[in-house]
This record gives C-alpha cells, structure tokens and sequence, in this order.
C-alpha cells in the first residue's frame, strides 16, 4: 500500500469529524434540551449548554406525562410483534432453507413483492379489517400488523442463516433417527441461535420505532406506544420542549444501544444476496 | 417420501402465509376494491366506477402540487444520498484517524426511530428558540433579528424536509456501500494501484463496476423507503402549509383519515404502488440489461 502524504490525513480526518458532527448534532440538541429549565429554552439570550443541569427534567417527564404508559404498551406490542414474527418466520425459513418442494422461487419472489408496500398504502383498507376484527384501539392490532410487515425481512435473514449451516449436521441427525421436525428444533434452532436473536432484535426495533399504524389503529392516548405518544406531546404539551427531548432520549437509547449489537448483521443480511 | 416432504413445507410456511395472506394480501384486494368502486361513507362498495375515482384525481387542483412534490422529494433525496453515501463509505474506507468513532456516530439516525428524528429537527427549526437559527446567528450568517420560522413557508419547509430525509438515509447506505467496499479483494486494489491507476480513474474502472450490484440494491431499497415515506412530513408538516408540502403518501392519509374520501385513497395507493413498481423494474434494467452504464467493456 501507498503512503498517505500529511495533508490528506488531515483534511480525511477533518471530514470524518464533520460527518460524525452532523450525525451526532440532533441528539446533542436532543440531550441538552432534556437538561434545561423551561426559562432557559424560551429565553431571548439562548444559551449553548444547559445552566443549571435540571437532571429533575427525567423525573417530571415521567411524573407530568403518561410516558410510562407508553414505554409499557411499546414494550407489549414490540415484544409480542417479535414473537409472533419469529414463530411464523423460523418454520417458513427453514421449509425454504431446507424442504424440496414446487412453487418455492415463486413464494421467495412473493415475499420480495410485499416489502414493496409501504404500510401507508395499505393503512386503510387494513383500518376497516381492524374494525371488523373488533381490534381498534387494542394493542393486538398493533402486535399483528407489526409482527406481520417485519416478517419478509426476518425470513430472508433466517433463511441465510440456516442456509449457512452445513447441510452434513441435517444429514447426521436424520441418520440418527431424527424426524425433519426433530431436525429444525434439534439441530438447526440451536446452531442459528445468534442468527434468531438477530432477526428478534430487528423485528423488536421494527415494532418499538413503527408509527402509522399506531397513528391510525389507536384513539385512546394512554393506548398509544412511544413513537405516537410523543408525536402527541408536540400539540398538547407544546411549550415543554425540554420533558419532550427528555422523554424522547428515554425512549431511543435503548434502540440505539440495541442496533449497535446487531447492525453488522443486518448489512451482512443486506449485502449476502448482493455482493457477489 | 417427496410427498411428505412437501406436506412438511406446506405445514412450516402456513403461519407466514396466513398473517401474510390476511393483513397483506387482502388489503391489496381491499385498496383496489377502493380504487375501481364506488363507496358509500362506511366503505361499503355501491358499485363500479371504473377508472372514475383516478379522473378525478386529476381534477383536483392539488394532485399536480403533490405528484410534483413526490418526484422531487424522492429524485432528489436518492440522488444525494447515493452521492452523499458513496463519499462517506470510500471515507470510512480509507481509514483516516477517528474512522471508527465515526461509523458509530452514523449508526445513530439510523437506528433511532423517524418519528422521534422529525421532531427533534422540528424543534430544531423553531423560528423563536430554534438551534438552526441559533446556529445562523452565532456563525453570523443570518442577523439576529431575523428569525424565520421555517416550517411556516411550503418552500422553505420542504427544502428541510429533503434536508431531513438526506440525513436520515445517508447513514444506512454509507454504511452498506462500505460493507460492499471491504468485499472488494485486496489484491484487486493492489493490481489496480500497480498498474498506475489513480484516484478518479480507480474509482471508475476498478471500484465502481465491482461495485455494482451493492450499489443498486441499495439505490433500489433507498428509492423504495424515500417514495413511500411518511413519518418526517407528516410530522414536520402534516403535508402544510397549505397542502404544499405533501407528496402521494402523505396526500393519501390525508384523503383517507381527514376527509374519509376512501375511493380517491384507494386510487391513489393503486397508482403508488404501480409507480413503484415500474421505477424498480427501469433500475432493474437499466442496471442488469444492456447498455447498462457501469458495464465493465465501456470505456470513456
């Protein structure tokens, strides 16, 4: 490899520092708004830091807000979505990892057509089916439809992962005996494990981060998870931009922290079926 | 045996069919039932309105304002962000001091919820306390007296919409560009390099056309998230002032949700969806079939 001459590091590392500077500045903002009084933010001297540090910001917003509510019913719905996700997405990845049978180019390229609707497109034909299945304004509706528009996605990546387990390991355990169900719960849901808690993780993020169909399915505010429920604070509790920065804060920490586990993973799933 | 072999895969994909079958595939049914029906105000079909429900579509005064918006929304934002994207992964990738603090920071929009990101640059761009401004005022770009309350002018407000959605999908594809970058065998770079190509000319002999199919699957994944986005606009602006701001997803929530004109949302789901369609198979083309631009044997 060639020498990098002085300047060029330099103006490589200036810019590496700009790209990390714009990615980083609305969480700034995010943060020191979280930590300012009220006066400090509608202030006509703006200050840059917050002084003093109201830490009790984190504490009014949960007492002044019906964020628990909301960081409980995201939890219910993102932890039920990502079941529901993984129990239809494990069987349906290893029939097409593994299972010889007709028609299977035909459901990989359906799975592939339904990532192309946007949940708007179809938000309002699937309100009436909501209506209908009596689900309005319950988190089930919600645990369904975010379970189900998450699940091409987790069969793709599961389908690659147990197409990267070695056929032989099958092979062994049929020759002991094992039936092919036995061989998907023995063998294959064991060796994919990191594999599943991947695929969990995306489905739970999907789930935690969705907004239009909890916009559209759910009318009681305490029914609402995260993402509306903020979205909310916007009107109701317009002049409290710090408790909604500090609430906000609360709500995507925990995502950030868990993408940071598993976003190799997801490009690795990404560019598998690309680089080639 | 190939017989039961087959009634196992059947028994192992019926949970994903079924939640596929009801909640996608018979809203599609549903929303082209909507498109090509007339309805009665609970959604009832009262009979065929043929095409009636997409004329009428373009009779509204908006439809022009709001197919216009779409095209320059997701032209724009694509393009910027492949751009955009392509410098900061060939920048991650050239290991300059600080490299890995920096893709970390890039995880950050990206993994953070749309919803939660729009609100932050809406308060962001708050005329009387916003830090846009604050910022303009401190880097004297702007005098202090002014205070332009942004999101309150459709020009303006959709300019920062574009600005929003360029930062929210720049990371996700700097990221895959250079996850496709690191895949490139170092030897072939070292060849490169050995036969004296440089800089420009590596980048668009060497780099790029191994490149290739990483770049449009995530051209293709971009254009369809930026078309069928809603979060941002519908929480910057709600598609105002004045209906300026809305491209044809925003523009069917509305039709759907607050006025319940459910044929005219239905006929405009159809179009997104063929619009959609036929955009991912002119990329397709244009980059797997002939005279395709990047193909190795063309040379300037």
């Amino acid at each position: 490899m060639k020498r990098r001459p002085a300047p060029l590091t330099v103006l490589l590392t200036a810019l590496v520092v700009l790209v990390a500077a714009i990615s980083v500045a609305p969480f700034l903002v995010m943060i020191i708004t979280s930590l300012k009084a009220s006066s400090a933010i509608f202030s006509s001297h703006p200050q840059w830091l917050p002084s003093p540090v109201r830490w009790d910001n984190y504490l009014r917003a949960f007492r002044e807000t019906p964020l628990t509510d909301y960081i409980e019913n995201s939890l219910i719905i993102s932890g039920g979505a990502t079941l529901l996700n993984i129990l239809a997405a494990a069987p349906a990845a290893y029939a097409l990892s593994r299972l010889q049978f007709g028609g299977k180019k035909w459901i990989l390229q359906a799975v592939l057509v339904t990532q192309m609707f946007s949940p708007v497109v179809l938000v309002l034909a699937l309100y009436h089916l909501i209506s209908v299945l009596n689900l309005t304004d319950s988190l089930w509706s919600l645990i369904l439809t975010d379970g189900t528009f998450s699940l091409a996605f987790s069969i793709w990546l599961l389908t690659s992962y147990f197409n990267a387990i070695p056929v032989e390991m099958d092979e062994a355990a049929r020759l002991d005996g094992c039936t092919r169900i036995g061989v998907f719960r023995r063998v294959l849901m064991p060796l994919a494990r990191p594999g599943l808690a991947v695929t969990a993780l995306f489905a739970f993020i999907y789930a935690w981060n969705e907004f239009v169909f909890a916009l559209t399915f759910i009318a009681t505010p305490d029914r609402n998870p995260l993402t509306v429920g903020l979205f909310d604070f916007v009107g109701r509790y317009e002049v409290q931009w710090n408790l909604l920065m500090a609430a906000s804060v609360i709500a995507v920490v925990p995502v950030i922290l868990i993408f940071m586990f598993i976003e190799r993973h997801l490009v690795e799933g990404l560019t598998a079926g690309a680089v080639r | 045996m190939r017989r039961k072999e087959a009634v196992t895969a059947i028994l192992c994909l019926l949970p994903a069919a079924f939640l596929g079958g009801v909640l996608i595939f018979y809203p599609i049914l549903r929303t082209l039932e909507l498109a090509f029906f007339h309805m009665d105000p609970v959604g009832r079909p009262t009979g065929f309105a043929g095409w009636t429900n997409f004329t009428n579509l373009l009779k509204d005064p908006l439809f022009g304002r709001v197919v216009f918006n779409t095209l320059i929304w997701t032209v724009g934002v694509v393009t910027v962000t492949m751009v955009l994207g392509m410098a900061v992964a060939l920048l991650l990738n050239s290991r300059p001091p600080g490299y890995r603090i920096a893709r970390l920071l890039l995880l950050l929009p990206w993994a953070s919820s749309l919803t939660i990101s729009a609100i932050t640059w809406r308060w962001m761009l708050n005329g009387q306390y916003g830090a846009i401004n604050q910022l303009l005022h401190s880097l004297h770009l702007m005098p202090t007296t002014a205070q332009p309350e942004w999101l309150a002018l459709p020009r303006p407000a959709f300019e920062w919409i574009i600005v929003v959605g360029i930062w929210v999908s720049v990371p996700f594809t700097a990221i895959v560009l250079q996850a496709g970058l690191q895949s490139i065998p170092s030897d072939i770079h070292e060849a490169g390099w050995l036969d004296g190509a440089s800089g420009w000319k590596h980048l668009r002999h060497l780099t790029l056309p191994m490149m290739k199919s990483v770049v449009v699957t995530v051209a293709l994944l971009n254009t369809i998230y930026v078309f069928n986005s809603f979060p941002i606009i519908w929480i910057m602006t709600r598609g105002g002032p004045m209906d300026q701001t809305h491209i044809m997803i925003t523009y069917l929530y509305k039709q759907a949700f607050t006025l319940s004109e459910y044929s005219s949302a239905g006929a405009i789901a159809t179009l997104t969806f063929i619009i959609l369609l036929v955009i991912s198979l002119i990329i397709l083309r244009l980059s797997f079939g002939r005279g395709s631009l990047a193909s190795g044997d063309e040379r300037a």
